[in-house]
């Protein structure tokens, strides 16, 4: 403990370095202007900017990548929130609720909000970080796949009944994208299925293609026409930036409850960002005594995502670096950034490479202050930007998606998948069906089917994997509940609709939410 | 109209000095006259990524022409040698793929080219050998004592970076060499996750790049076995290679090679050939290699294509035998 | 986001919409090995996903119907904006033409000017300064500072 303080000082020695803070300072800067433009996440925004740190020294490099990658998260909630293009696929989420509310004139607050829940969580992460790193290593290679398997269909059935509308429209958008991320080679037979003859799907549809077309060209699809200016409501003076005492209060135990959900997720390697998101929206959700406010502006469907978010990204750094698993597709190109300076992650790096690590967990903390510091001026300019005309708006984004979406592998073709779930978005927002869940049903679904194969596989086809592993056999029991539960609940009758085409959204009412107390031990 | 038509005329003069730049013949003597573009077929950051900027640096350097890379991710390399075929067979495009050049052909059941129909090979810039490792925990401390478990039980599993890698390769070619009986391979989506699975004791055993194996091995997490290559590798002094542990001839390694398209003039590719290789000899290319837990390549033109053309024999015929097919 | 009007038939375009994506997707994992539970083939995971698809389209078809829509102003459900689809679209389609045969600076040109005619409010002048101004943003932004890998300008592919 004595010893971790000690090193985290060594660290802060390391991460204030006039050189070193120079290039964290500007890998936050860069990835924050780079996630706000829309279209471009904190993946096309690492993978451009790494041949940067080609010609530099070890420290500097990774704080500099480690900036861009927070910086750029943080940015892209901005896109998320006011113009409902998650360019980072994790903040899917964060539109649910985001873009209403810069809807209702809000946006600035939602911002700040934002701000101060990454601030919080990645706060919380870093402490983790610190104090827990050892536990989370040793934890780490405890997660085969009857868990992971187990944990993806928890957060599947979390996912699917969270949205907005009837519930049964939820669970077919999930399931279809189950479908969208069942196309690809199947990596237990090497078979490639749903390409269609072509060979770029053999890789899967590309998740950032997938989210843009889904929330940001089907919206335009939707909005074109109808609507003049995206936060014409918006007011811009800097008092109307700053959230009020009431919406201080009911984000903070959500922000809480996210930081948690994101902790959990950050140890076990190998769920990514996206998952967590979702599971902290459910949550709260569920928790909520106003749940109908979901999806319409409720300041905790931003708070809760987003310090999932946080927290999960900071705790993923451990195995990143310290097992050599990265936790998402940025980890995996961070982790390469290391090998290039010839630095091998494992068990050793963080004793071999002390002022590396040391220093990058406290870049971290100095980090996030430059990033409030950067952002709390610019947020006003940011919600200004909505003042633009939409006429002027969505013609500019649309580049901005083609451009985002073709840097992340260099492929036009993912450009036309854009297209495709575009037009596919469109016609199911028509339709009364939330986008959100195929998302979900698309990241979730590979892992649910790998890991399901691949258990079974070890065990040579033996079921009883499943139930004999302490940890997958609890999950799949809450997972039964909520089953069982939705099942009875559907066989009693439907019940009386509210209002306007929309059922109750409570639908496994009391349960789950105390199986989700179960599994995070808290109260509200 | 009269301002169509100016528009037209425009175009039409405008496609007329781009056919003629374009038809100009190239010979080896203007060779580069332009940026040159190095396809690679993976995402930035990985050893391929960094060997051909590397690459890249010299033939800015020496030629005084950019040369671009561009990187093209997507099913096994197809993609970035399927567009690399539709560029013009000038020289500007080449091609840095991995050892995955000599597995495709063995593992898919149809590609929209032929490997050594259509490309030229270069020049091999480094090669790796493999480590054979299981989990600190595993029961078997020598090779001898995994090929008896794995003779006997017909229990013993393999895990791999996924159908049609170079680790799956390895390790089925090894489980025929040594009769194991019906080993089960364990894919998974990329070496870390493959690793992991060992290191928990899930799997057995594992064909793992030395880069991600060594220094989990220094931290006694894994446990080496051999090396794949034929000698014993610099990293692992005391780690026997399989060919000594009763196995003679059995040599498997993992490289990177440059190629380009068939119909480039052979003088061009002459050219390019005494450019890469000067560039591999120098130091920084020599330090680079190293980092990436290699050693330089050493293979050119003929030489590199005979052993491009072996290994897809001995990859056909692992693929046929363990029935390793990708679709 | 979207109007929040209740379409009738919503339900049952959408269920059967739900219901033969679901068989198709159930057909086309009849072509892969299908297995069994503990020996899944590849078309084993993509089959049971479309029928259970297929089996929510049924069921979205068939629950109870609501009644019909409370807001009355918005009732009718509005026109497809059919300008706007196309140009939109047309835009996207164009950016892909244009980025593989001339390059990034004719393809950010084309995608905003194209589009830009979804709104009925543009004119050709101000869609075409909206066009220009991005241009230039792209190539300082995009091709300049972060240097995408994508030529200024090219002739063929």
């Amino acid at each position: 403990m004595i010893q971790a303080l000690h090193d985290l000082w060594g660290g802060f020695g390391v991460a204030l370095m006039p050189q070193n803070l120079m290039w964290s300072f500007f890998g936050v800067l860069v990835g924050n202007l780079i996630g706000v433009l829309p279209g471009m996440g904190a993946l096309s925004a690492i993978s451009i900017l790494l041949p940067l740190t080609y010609s530099l020294t070890p420290v500097p490099a990774i704080l500099m990548l480690a900036g861009i990658y927070y910086g750029s998260m943080y940015g892209g909630a901005i896109g998320a929130i006011l113009l409902n293009l998650p360019s980072h696929p994790p903040h899917a989420v964060t539109c649910l609720d985001g873009y209403p509310l810069t809807q209702q004139g809000k946006g600035g607050v939602a911002l700040s909000i934002t701000m101060m829940a990454s601030f919080f969580a990645a706060s919380c992460g870093i402490i983790v970080m610190v104090f827990l790193s050892p536990l989370l290593v040793s934890v780490a290679t405890d997660f085969g796949p009857p868990e992971l398997f187990a944990i993806m269909l928890l957060g599947l059935l979390c996912g699917a009944t969270m949205s907005r509308g009837a519930a049964l429209n939820g669970i077919a958008m999930a399931l279809l994208g189950l479908v969208v991320g069942a196309a690809g080679t199947d990596v237990n037979s090497g078979v490639a299925r749903f390409t269609f003859g072509f060979d770029e799907l053999s890789d899967k549809v590309e998740l950032v293609a997938l989210a843009l077309g889904l929330f940001g060209v089907s919206d335009f699809l939707c909005n074109v026409n109808r609507v003049k200016a995206v936060g014409s409501k918006t007011k811009l003076s800097f008092h109307d930036m700053k959230p009020s005492a009431a919406e201080l209060k009911q984000s903070f135990f959500p922000m809480l409850r996210g930081t948690l959900v994101g902790l959990l997720f950050g140890a076990m390697p190998g769920t990514g960002p996206t998952i967590t998101t979702f599971v902290a929206y459910a949550l709260e959700k569920r928790l909520s005594k106003t749940p109908d406010r979901f999806g319409q502006g409720a300041i905790e469907g931003v708070a809760a995502p987003e310090a999932s978010s946080h927290s999960k990204t900071q705790v993923d750094f451990i195995p990143t670096m310290s097992l050599g698993i990265p936790g998402d597709a940025v980890m995996a190109l961070i982790l390469g950034a290391l090998l290039i300076q010839g630095i091998q992650p494992g068990p050793q790096l963080i004793t071999e490479h002390a002022d590396l690590f040391w220093g990058l967990v406290a870049s971290f903390w100095v980090g996030n202050i430059l990033l409030i510091v950067l952002n709390v001026p610019l947020i006003g300019l940011w919600v200004r930007m909505l003042r633009l005309p939409y006429r002027y708006m969505f013609p500019s984004a649309l580049f901005f998606i083609a451009v985002g979406v073709y840097s992340t592998n260099n492929s036009l073709f993912e450009v036309g998948e854009v297209l495709v779930f575009g037009v596919a978005g469109a016609v199911l927002l028509k339709l009364n069906f939330p986008v959100a869940p195929i998302l979900l049903g698309y990241v979730l679904g590979p892992m649910l089917e790998e890991n399901f194969r691949r258990a079974l596989i070890i065990s040579r086809g033996d079921l009883s994997v499943f139930l004999s592993h302490p940890i997958s056999a609890v999950v799949l029991a809450i997972c039964a509940g909520i089953l069982l539960l939705q099942l009875f609940l559907a066989v009693r009758g439907p019940r009386v609709p509210d209002r306007a085409g929309r059922q109750p959204h409570n639908l496994p009412s009391a349960e789950p939410v105390a199986d989700h107390q179960k599994i995070l031990g808290t109260h509200s | 109209m009269r301002f169509v038509s100016r528009i037209i005329r425009l175009g039409l003069l405008a496609s007329c000095v781009c056919t003629a730049l374009e038809a100009r013949a190239e010979s080896a003597n203007d060779y580069p006259s332009r940026s040159i573009r190095i396809d690679i077929p993976f995402t930035p950051g990985g050893p391929t990524d960094l060997l051909a900027r590397g690459l890249a640096k010299h033939f800015n350097a020496d030629w005084k022409q950019t040369a671009i890379v561009e990187n093209r991710p997507g099913a096994g390399g197809i993609v970035t040698l399927r567009v690399a075929l539709d560029a013009p067979r000038d020289g500007y495009t080449l091609v840095l793929h991995s050892d995955g050049m000599s597995i495709t052909p063995a593992v898919y059941a149809t590609l929209p080219f032929d490997t050594l129909r259509d490309f030229i090979p270069i020049a091999m810039l480094a090669k790796t050998p493999n480590a054979v490792v299981v989990g600190e925990d595993s029961p078997y401390h020598t090779l001898a004592e995994l090929v008896a478990a794995g003779q006997s039980s017909g229990k013993i599993s393999y895990a791999s970076a996924g159908i049609g890698s170079a680790q799956q390769m390895q390790a089925a070619k090894f489980a025929s060499r040594a009769n194991m009986k019906d080993p089960i391979h364990v894919p998974f989506k990329g070496t870390p996750e493959a690793l992991t699975a060992v290191m928990a004791g899930r799997v057995d055993f594992v064909f793992a790049p030395m880069a991600n194996a060594v220094p989990l091995i220094k931290a006694g997490k894994l446990r080496p076995l051999a090396i794949s290559s034929a000698e014993r590798s610099p990293l692992l002094p005391d780690v026997p290679s399989v060919a000594e542990s009763g196995y003679p001839g059995f040599s498997e390694e993992q490289w990177w090679g440059l190629f380009a398209p068939a119909g480039v003039p052979q003088d061009v590719i002459e050219k390019i050939e005494a450019e890469t290789k000067a560039a591999v000899e120098t130091d920084d290319m020599k330090n680079l290699i190293t980092q990436l837990s290699s050693s330089p390549g050493e293979a050119y033109g003929e030489q590199f294509g005979k052993i491009l053309k072996a290994d897809i024999e001995t990859n056909t015929a692992a693929a046929k035998a363990a029935h390793i097919e990708a679709k | 986001m979207t109007d929040d009007v209740y379409h009738p038939k919503a339900d049952y375009i959408g269920g059967v919409l739900m219901t033969a994506t679901g068989v198709f997707v159930v057909l086309q994992s009849m072509g892969y090995d299908v297995g069994s539970l503990t020996r899944m083939g590849p078309g084993f995971y993509p089959a049971l996903v479309g029928a259970l698809l297929a089996l929510t389209g049924v069921g979205i078809v068939l629950r109870p119907k609501r009644p019909a829509v409370e807001r009355d102003a918005d009732a009718e459900p509005s026109r497809p904006e059919w300008r706007g689809w196309f140009c939109i679209l047309a835009g996207i389609a164009a950016f892909i033409v244009a980025a593989k045969y001339a390059g990034m600076l004719p393809a950010t040109f084309l995608i905003v000017f194209i589009s830009a005619f979804g709104d009925r409010m543009n004119t050709i002048k101000s869609a075409a300064v909206l066009a220009l101004v991005i241009s230039v943003v792209s190539t300082v932004v995009f091709w300049w500072a972060l240097g995408v890998q994508l030529p200024l300008l090219r002739w063929g592919a």
